[in-house]
């Protein structure tokens, strides 16, 4: 910048209105005595020459006031010019100095893309997850799902009651669980997620088609219904390319039929988070549900429904929780039946008030969290970088200073400098963004909903703030370090030490807060690592790996006893013949299937209320190679024989592990008895114990876990529910898509007009149970690496411009005869202490926060001693590692030279 | 109407009496001057200033002398021009001294007033040559 425009720029911003009133005046006044002399040298009187040039000059008191008006306009003018000319000058300067250090811009950009893209990524996890409520429901803040603990559901004449009775609620609706349909017939079918809803539904939730209409109360009246059903958008343009002439047409579901009569509008999935394609009327669910026409599911016993409930507007939803208890208590002590101590809660739609947050999402707050310190880490690190710059320009600086630059100019130089750097690395973030949004779309949350594109309209403007205010903080930091404590006559004369202890305990805090954030992102990590082995290493008591299992649709299933089981009979035949396949069972009620029978049981000498009792169990009819093709070991006794597998025989059952604790916790169960069902069943007797079997969401306490109690009986002895029987065969190449490629074609070919039959690996079923510490692992793992990167390079830097300072010092005790490995000791000792220090008040920090961790974390301590010190090992080995080179050539000093140069 | 050294003349409050004094003071008489047409000031100062650079009063001197009484030169207005083309970064003030060891504000032409100034010139140039034009074009075609 030229000095004259300097002096001007500062004289425009000292020029307050005083002094601009003063400069006009004397112009005036100047202008008025030229005037006036000019008159004199015509022969004017000095009165009248006065007179006249005041005249000639207009109304001096208008005029003033006019020019003062003008020269506060050009004031303002030349100062958003002289704003615009700094600005473009600092532009062009930090542009040209970017080029001739690239490693050091390509250095602190990517720093910044990484920080800022994690950021918008997690935001965008964060405000899918949490921040949004279900798609096109209206209002929906007034809309809360009931739950009745322990379970969720209720039935259907509690609903009728609450949909009826209950006073304050503006609707009620319910809705089943997601169930898994078959569309079409054989090789085209389908596999989609389908409800059965009531028929106010969706006028309860407020929602309005995109086609044709949607389900009505006409569609549900007992006994039967429509056999109508209303798709998602997404199948209508996934199955029907979005033809408005689907309204009307037919469709067949579990080969069903059924007319199609409206489509949801996008993005509607109920209120839950899971996508959903097909809504149907609760009347039609018997007909595709597998437990068959004759299942009684009005009646009060079966709770089966999930009932949501809108809350009229200004009304409290606790009241209405209570009205409805109280309700539905006075209910059952009516029709007698054991819903007599229920009690109902209500719980609001919107992810961010709901009770407690899925794993998922207090996956992504942690993950949230772990962003904003990258980025901090990306700042502090590029602050770093930029204060060494300053701190070697300081020459160049204070002549500047000299000059008459205000040390405003100064910092708004580094900040231009700071924001052009954020800008481009905030341009590469957008990049890093969309390619996390697909990482996480795709691979870490498979399963859930995500609408709209990557990277949308919120997450750009999120990039944007994040990117002005990082490059803003960082621009200002080392400029607010100048301000304070620069020493002009020093730093221009030729004195080293200048402001040098000053500047370089600031960059030593900077670089130890760089070590903090690494040292808690590792701690971090290795946390996550441990939980993600924990998990893998909890016993599944199957070979999920190993075992295939069939499913077919249920309607087939739903016919004779016979048949079904001459059906079975061809299917096992035939899957046996496919090599690989070590071995076949049948089972009713398999692991990860749909469906899970449930059972009451009675056991001589236990009261009925006993916890263990009323929990009941779950059933499985089994064959008697079942135990062997799963891979579920016989603890005690002995498995089903091919003897046992007859509806004569002697009624004997198998218990799991962690049920025979439970019932018989000092006695051998071997020969005890059980009832399973109504009292006036026989009592079973107990032949063996089998190993537990994990099948839900691992948590932290998995003997609570509602799937550990089952009875295994014989398939014969079993209820006979055709509609949840499963093939499982078990194969000698763990996971192999040839094997179950193979298999799928065999189970077709045994009946080509069957509708879809749905083969699967167990595993793929059960890694999503896993998938939460495979992403705290993952993506802890990854930015802790990065974080170390980062420290290292800021240690290094530190170090090496330590070193620099105090070259004089080395030479001195080189000279005085110490040795190479002295001198590598005292730099690298250097680097240790500054990590140290990091690792201190990051263990100090890790500890306060790891209640917070603690319940995302599985079987490891969030405060565990051992994580910790092995994590400061590492920051200190990594610290010394970036000492090393300076102390190389530190101790490569030579003493003459130093003292030539002093 | 004031006279020659002083002489007492007819109290002049009226635009058209100033005028005509002034011209008495340079020895001849003109009709009514005319008013500058917004815009044209600015450009006579930026010409005024190719000369070098002037303090206000030289400026309205020079400019008054080449008028020859055809143009109605308002004083503040000058300044008020000035103002404007100085906010413009067309003219750069200088504090500075004048002959008579008087402090002025002197005004000087900057390379953008001189672009300025030329780019200007040439459209009036065109204009006043399309008006003359067509004003000189017999009435009957």
């Amino acid at each position: 910048m030229a000095p004259s425009n300097v002096r001007r720029l500062l004289g425009v911003l000292r020029r307050g209105p005083r002094a601009q009133a003063k400069e006009i005046d004397d112009e005036i006044a100047f202008h008025i005595q030229e005037r006036i002399d000019a008159l004199l040298d015509r022969g004017w009187t000095p009165a009248d020459a006065k007179a006249e040039a005041i005249r000639r000059f207009g109304d001096l008191a208008t005029e003033r006031a006019a020019l003062f008006a003008a020269a506060q306009h050009r004031d303002r003018r030349l100062v958003v010019f002289d704003w615009f000319d700094a600005v473009r000058t600092d532009l062009r300067v930090a542009a040209r100095q970017l080029r001739r250090a690239p490693t050091f811009a390509v250095g602190v950009i990517t720093a910044f893309a990484l920080g800022v893209g994690a950021n918008a990524t997690m935001f965008s996890v964060i405000d899918r997850l949490l921040l949004r409520p279900p798609a096109q429901v209206a209002d929906p803040g007034n809309v809360y799902a009931i739950h009745a603990p322990p379970r969720d559901a209720i039935s259907f004449p509690a609903f009728v009651d609450l949909r009826d009775k209950l006073a304050g609620a503006a609707g009620i609706a319910v809705q089943t669980t997601g169930r898994q349909l078959a569309i079409g017939r054989g090789d085209e079918a389908l596999m989609v997620q389908g409800v059965f809803v009531d028929g106010g539904y969706f006028r309860t939730l407020g929602v309005r088609p995109v086609a044709g209409r949607l389900l009505a109360d006409d569609d549900a009246t007992l006994p039967n219904g429509q056999p109508v059903a209303v798709i998602g958008f997404g199948l209508w343009q996934r199955l029907f390319d979005g033809d408005p002439g689907v309204v009307g047409r037919d469709l067949i579901v579990s080969s069903t039929h059924v007319r199609i009569v409206g489509v949801a509008p996008p993005g509607f999935n109920g209120i839950g988070r899971r996508p959903l394609d097909i809504w149907m009327p609760v009347t039609l669910a018997s007909a595709l549900l597998p437990a068959g026409p004759q299942w009684p599911w009005a009646t009060a016993d079966n709770a089966w429904l999930n009932a949501i409930a809108r809350v009229g507007p200004g009304i409290d939803p606790q009241r209405i929780a209570g009205r409805a208890t109280a309700l539905l208590r006075a209910a059952a002590l009516e029709r007698v039946t054991r819903d007599t101590s229920i009690s109902i809660e209500l719980e609001s739609i919107l992810p961010s008030r709901a009770g407690a947050l899925s794993p998922e999402a207090k996956i992504a707050v942690m993950l949230g969290a772990v962003s904003v310190l990258v980025l901090l880490l990306a700042c502090a690190n590029a602050s770093n970088l930029m204060l060494a710059r300053t701190i070697r320009r300081r020459r160049e600086i204070a002549i500047r200073l000299a000059l008459g630059i205000s040390r405003r100019r100064l910092v708004a130089g580094r900040v231009v400098d700071a924001l052009l750097l954020a800008t481009l690395g905030g341009a590469a973030a957008i990049g890093v963004a969309a390619a996390g949004g697909m990482i996480m779309r795709d691979v870490l949350l498979d399963g859930l909903v995500w609408n709209g594109s990557l990277v949308n309209g919120r997450a750009l403007g999120f990039v944007a703030i994040v990117t002005v205010a990082a490059g803003l903080s960082t621009g200002l930091l080392p400029g607010l370090a100048l301000r304070r404590r620069f020493d002009l006559s020093g730093a221009i004369g030729e004195g080293r030490q200048s402001g040098g202890i000053h500047r370089s305990r600031f960059i030593s805090s900077l670089v130890v807060t760089q070590t903090v954030f690494s040292s808690v992102l590792l701690i971090g990590a290795l946390l996550f690592v441990q939980s993600l082995t924990n998990v893998r290493r909890v016993p599944l008591g199957m070979d999920l790996e190993r075992t295939v299992a069939v499913s077919l649709d249920t309607k087939v299933l739903r016919t004779a006893a016979s048949r079904a089981d001459a059906l079975f009979a061809k299917l096992s035949s035939a899957v046996a013949r496919v090599s690989g396949v070590v071995s076949i069972a049948t089972a009713e009620g398999t692991p990860f299937s749909q469906w899970y029978l449930s059972t009451r049981i009675s056991v001589p000498g236990h009261a009925p209320d006993a916890p263990e009792i009323e929990r009941g169990a779950f059933i499985r009819a089994v064959t008697s190679s079942y135990f062997a093709t799963i891979g579920t070991h016989i603890l005690q006794g002995r498995a089903f024989a091919e003897a046992d597998d007859r509806t004569s025989g002697e009624q004997i059952a198998i218990v799991s592990a962690d049920m025979a604790k439970a019932l018989w916790p000092d006695v051998d169960p071997i020969g005890r008895c059980l009832r399973l069902g109504a009292d006036s069943m026989p009592c079973r007797r107990i032949v063996g114990v089998a190993e537990a079997t994990q099948e839900s969401a691992i948590g932290p306490n998995d003997s609570s876990s509602p799937y550990a109690a089952i009875v295994y009986v014989p398939l014969s002895q079993g209820r006979y529910t055709v509609g949840a029987r499963t093939l499982v065969a078990r194969i000698d190449d763990a996971g192999s898509s040839a094997i179950i490629n193979q298999i799928r074609r065999a189970v077709q070919q045994v009946d080509p007009t069957m509708p879809l039959a749905d083969v699967w690996l167990m595993q793929s079923r059960h890694d999503p149970e896993v998938r939460p510490w495979q992403l705290g692992a993952t993506m802890f793992g990854a930015f802790g690496a990065l974080a170390l990167v980062v420290a290292a390079l800021g240690l290094y830097s530190v170090i090496a411009y330590s070193v620099a300072q105090r070259t004089g010092e080395m030479g001195i005790r080189i000279a005085l005869g110490a040795h190479a490995a002295d001198i590598v000791a005292l730099v690298g000792s250097q680097g240790a202490r500054l990590a140290g220090v990091g690792i201190v008040i990051a263990v100090a920090g890790a500890a306060a926060i790891a209640p917070l961790v603690q319940p995302l974390l599985f079987h490891v301590s969030a405060r565990s001693p051992g994580t910790y010190m092995a994590a400061g090992v590492v920051m200190i080995v990594v610290a010394v590692a970036a000492s090393m080179v300076p102390a190389a050539r530190a101790a490569r000093t030579s003493p003459m030279s130093v003292i030539r140069s002093e | 109407m004031r006279g020659i050294k002083g002489s007492p003349g007819l109290d002049a409050h009226s635009a058209g009496d100033h005028l005509y004094s002034y011209c008495i003071e340079q020895g001849f008489l003109v009709a009514d001057p005319q008013a500058i047409l917004p815009g044209n000031l600015e450009v006579l100062v930026l010409k005024a200033l190719t000369a070098g650079p002037m303090h206000g009063y030289a400026i309205t001197d020079w400019l008054e002398r080449r008028a020859g009484g055809n143009l109605d030169l308002v004083d503040s207005a000058l300044y008020q021009a000035l103002y404007r083309l100085e906010g413009r970064r067309l003219v750069k003030p200088e504090w500075g001294v004048t002959e008579k060891n008087r402090r002025a504000k002197f005004y000087r032409l900057t390379d953008a007033g001189r672009a300025e100034l030329r780019a200007q010139a040439a459209r009036w140039s065109r204009y006043a040559a399309t008006i003359d034009s067509i004003l000189a074009t017999p009435a009957t075609s």
